[in-house]
């Protein structure tokens, strides 16, 4: 399901035109992205969590050539699924 | 900051922006999450454009240990739900560490400090190096710790020095024993640290200690005093003072190689031909004032007399006659050509007196070398 696909569901669902719901669908992701950003949680009911993580500076080496990088910190962003998503995944 | 945000909110933030009402809000935000787990379900992934993508990924089964009992239990295949975020979202989170890059490290390169912060090396031990005696592994760290509390008082540092200064003798004088002079010098540290653990303030400590330390380490240098001078005296009659000597012997290397780079021969330079040692020895005044002196003022009285005595009688020619002519080529210097043509250095101060060299030590390419024929006196 691409983002196209995705839209028009919504649209079908909600009664909104695809265009207006294009453009809601976009703001909630911008206010989303903005409340990750600051280091918010993003909790969602029944469906899971988004939340950033700070992942340290650390040395990989390439087994190839043995050469050592040195990864910088970074921020990421992670989603942890809901119990209720992850039976329903699960086909219970 | 670090708060948690809910649907709820979500909705809010979304009926601001585009003026609808707070309760179709909630339904759209609603809405648009039940699609996404809807889509998950049906097609096992779903892309949102400038958020990302969610995929259902099938586990296989696999088997495990279960921590506590010891017992192989088997893990049954399983969806988990993987989320990647688009670069979109990826690049805006991590704007606050976007100038770091990934760079290739360099062989050598010591990463001990980055281990100490990830905790993976907390306890350096250093220790061994500075293990002299029979110490228990406590003692030196308190000695250790002490001395930069000393180094930090002006007065103290002189005191430092000494003990400094200790390993240099002892480094030119072969006759007296090194591992004595360890054992003097861990009785003294464990005295120290005894003192300091003794005391509870540890600058007080050092302030008693000080004396004592100094006297123990005066009577360490009268001892190496002592016996280098009746050990050494057959051969080194020309010693006036001992303590000359550490501080002599560095500065007699710099003088040696000075005067290899000047193409005088060390051996012209010890045995004699008054004249240009005594040059020499003019030219060696002018460099001493430049280098680093060391606080003995006796240094600059007792030019190179030691190692002349030291160095072995040379042998003594005559010229008889001219044996050839060299011409000084690009790289040549007067040592290198005597080298060739005589195979000792012995001979470079009648070359060079052959010759009548004002300034052997800057010879011209192109100059004619006259070479004497030698005869053993």
């Amino acid at each position: 399901m691409n983002n196209k696909d995705f839209i028009s569901v919504l649209s079908a669902k909600t009664g909104y035109s695809s265009k207006e719901a294009s453009q809601m669908a976009m703001d909630i992701v911008s206010v989303i992205t903005n409340e990750l950003t600051e280091e918010n949680t993003v909790g969602i009911t029944g469906f899971g969590t988004f939340e950033v993580k700070k992942k340290l500076e650390r040395v990989l080496v390439n087994p190839a050539t043995k050469q050592r990088m040195l990864v910088p910190p970074k921020m990421v962003v992670s989603f942890k699924p809901n119990t209720g998503l992850k039976d329903k995944v699960n086909g219970k | 900051m670090e708060g948690k945000v809910l649907l709820q909110d979500l909705a809010q933030s979304l009926a601001a922006k585009n003026g609808i009402q707070r309760k179709d809000a909630e339904t759209f935000v609603r809405a648009f999450f039940e699609t996404i787990s809807e889509g998950i379900l049906q097609d096992k992934i779903v892309k949102i454009k400038g958020f990302g993508t969610f995929k259902m990924i099938d586990v296989q089964d696999r088997e495990s240990v279960n921590v506590n009992t010891g017992e192989r239990i088997i893990i049954p295949g399983h969806s988990k739900i993987s989320f990647t975020p688009d670069s979109e979202l990826k690049d805006q989170v991590n704007r606050p560490f976007a100038l770091f890059q990934t760079v290739v490290i360099n062989e050598g390169t010591s990463l001990d400090d980055m281990e100490k912060v990830d905790g993976v090396v907390p306890v350096p031990s250093e220790l061994p190096e500075d293990s002299v005696a029979p110490i228990p592994p406590t003692v030196p760290t308190i000695h250790q710790e002490e001395e930069s509390k000393v180094d930090a008082f002006a007065d103290g540092i002189t005191d430092v020095k000494k003990e400094e200064q200790i390993p240099v003798i002892i480094k030119d004088e072969p006759v007296c024993g090194d591992a004595s002079f360890m054992q003097e010098e861990s009785k003294v540290q464990s005295e120290v640290a005894r003192q300091t653990t003794a005391v509870e303030h540890k600058k007080h400590s050092w302030w008693y200690v000080g004396p004592s330390m100094t006297a123990l380490l005066f009577a360490l240098l009268w001892i190496v005093f002592l016996t280098g001078y009746f050990i050494g005296s057959n051969n080194w009659l020309n010693f006036g003072n001992i303590f000359d000597k550490p501080i002599q012997y560095p500065q007699v290397e710099i003088d040696t190689v000075y005067v290899e780079k000047m193409i005088e021969p060390d051996s012209a330079y010890i045995k004699g031909l008054e004249d240009s040692i005594r040059s020499v020895i003019k030219q060696e005044s002018t460099i001493k004032k430049e280098l680093p002196k060391p606080q003995t003022p006796q240094v600059t009285q007792v030019p190179a007399k030691p190692v002349v005595a030291e160095k072995k009688s040379p042998v003594v020619y005559e010229i008889v006659g001219q044996k050839g002519v060299r011409t000084i080529q690009w790289g040549d210097y007067l040592l290198k050509i005597v080298r060739q043509e005589y195979g000792t250095d012995d001979a470079l101060r009648y070359v060079i007196s052959y010759n009548k060299f004002t300034d052997p030590n800057n010879l011209p390419v192109g100059t004619e070398v006259k070479l004497p024929k030698l005869r053993v006196k």
